[in-house]
């Protein structure tokens, strides 16, 4: 087994920790976010939804140029 | 904003991996260093953030804690320039990446099996009650079995590719399509934890399988992040259906829901497999 490179391992796990920060915490911050505005169940769980389907677009388009620059 | 800075971030993190050498274990490992320190977060949100400083507190947090991990991202820089490679059109680039035929396959099957995921996902704590899981319990256990069911990773960092990616895939999701259907059955909190266990487990040991197979369709990593989109793509839309499902006909159909989504991902994915297996004979020979 060749030796894990631990730089990229190290930036790889800090933007997987921002990327899940988004998607784990907001359960937990909609309930405070339905009160403080005053929305409900329903609108607050499709903001949620809308959330995802922007990253999953952003993510989708973004692919070939991040992934191909190479030094972006 | 959170969705697009996120997305950005994360494409950037998985395409460097797909560059390495074997990127199933490099997957592997960033999974574990970020589930460990994930784990804790809720913990830590309800307690302190939100506790102290409310909703502002809580939204502040996550700024700052965005903002305090950004300078790691400077290694996300790939190793390597393109070798003339157009860089100035994403669909341009997606077009050139090879084997699109499987690829696209790939990404169907996925989308299909993490809309199931998604939507047991968003009724995990209400499955939790109906076997007897208070809200205490369930934040509490739920830092135990993520932490327990990283052994997934471990098990996929040990075996690496040395059975290939068919049977590791298959048996992943298969175990963890059960485990999904059974979590709906579950008597009492031990049941829960268990299947949860399971549940989380088998998906943590099958996502770096699944995402070191795309690695390996293109190595410049188009369709590792390609995928990756997919399953953000299928975690939006398994909420939403989910609620459908329990609004209109209650939790006895729920469970058939990842039953479904999953027998059609394994069939897609074996058909991705037999593909990919045949192709890599032909360039082989």
């Amino acid at each position: 087994m060749p030796p894990l490179p631990i730089l990229l391992i190290i930036s790889c796990s800090a933007a997987w920790v921002v990327v899940q920060l988004s998607y784990n915490t907001l359960p937990q911050l909609l309930d405070p976010i339905k009160v403080a505005f005053d929305r409900s169940d329903e609108v607050v769980t499709r903001m949620y939804g809308y959330e995802l389907f922007v990253f999953a677009i952003v993510a989708l388009t973004a692919a070939g140029p991040l992934a191909v620059s190479r030094g972006f | 904003m959170l969705g697009a800075g996120g997305a950005l971030v994360g494409a950037a993190g998985t395409a460097a991996a797909a560059s390495s050498r074997n990127p199933e274990r490099v997957y592997a490992v960033v999974q574990i260093v970020s589930q460990v320190v994930l784990a804790f977060v809720p913990a830590l949100l309800a307690r302190l953030a939100l506790g102290l400083f409310g909703l502002d507190g809580g939204l502040y947090g996550l700024a700052v804690a965005t903002a305090l991990l950004m300078p790691l991202f400077i290694w996300l820089l790939p190793p390597r320039p393109s070798d003339g490679v157009s860089t100035t059109s994403a669909w341009k680039a997606i077009l050139q990446a090879p084997n699109r035929g499987i690829a696209v396959v790939a990404m169907l099957a996925l989308l299909v099996y993490e809309t199931g995921q998604g939507g047991i996902w968003t009724y995990l704590a209400e499955l939790g009650h109906h076997s007897g899981v208070d809200d205490q319990l369930y934040g509490d256990s739920m830092v135990v079995i993520q932490l327990v069911a990283l052994s997934g990773s471990f098990l996929a960092i040990w075996i690496g590719d040395r059975f290939g990616s068919k049977w590791p895939i298959v048996l992943g999701i298969g175990t963890n399509v059960a485990a999904a259907v059974a979590l709906n059955y579950g008597t009492n909190p031990t049941h829960f934890v268990i299947l949860n266990v399971i549940w989380i487990g088998s998906y943590y040991f099958v996502v770096p399988y699944l995402l070191g197979l795309m690695a390996r369709l293109d190595d410049l990593g188009r369709w590792a992040v390609a995928i990756d989109a997919m399953w953000w793509l299928g975690d939006a839309a398994g909420p939403p259906v989910a609620g459908m499902i329990v609004e209109r006909s209650g939790f006895e159909l729920l469970a058939a829901f990842p039953l479904c989504t999953g027998v059609i991902g394994i069939t897609l994915f074996m058909r991705v497999l037999r593909r990919f297996g045949s192709n890599r004979k032909t360039l082989v020979t």
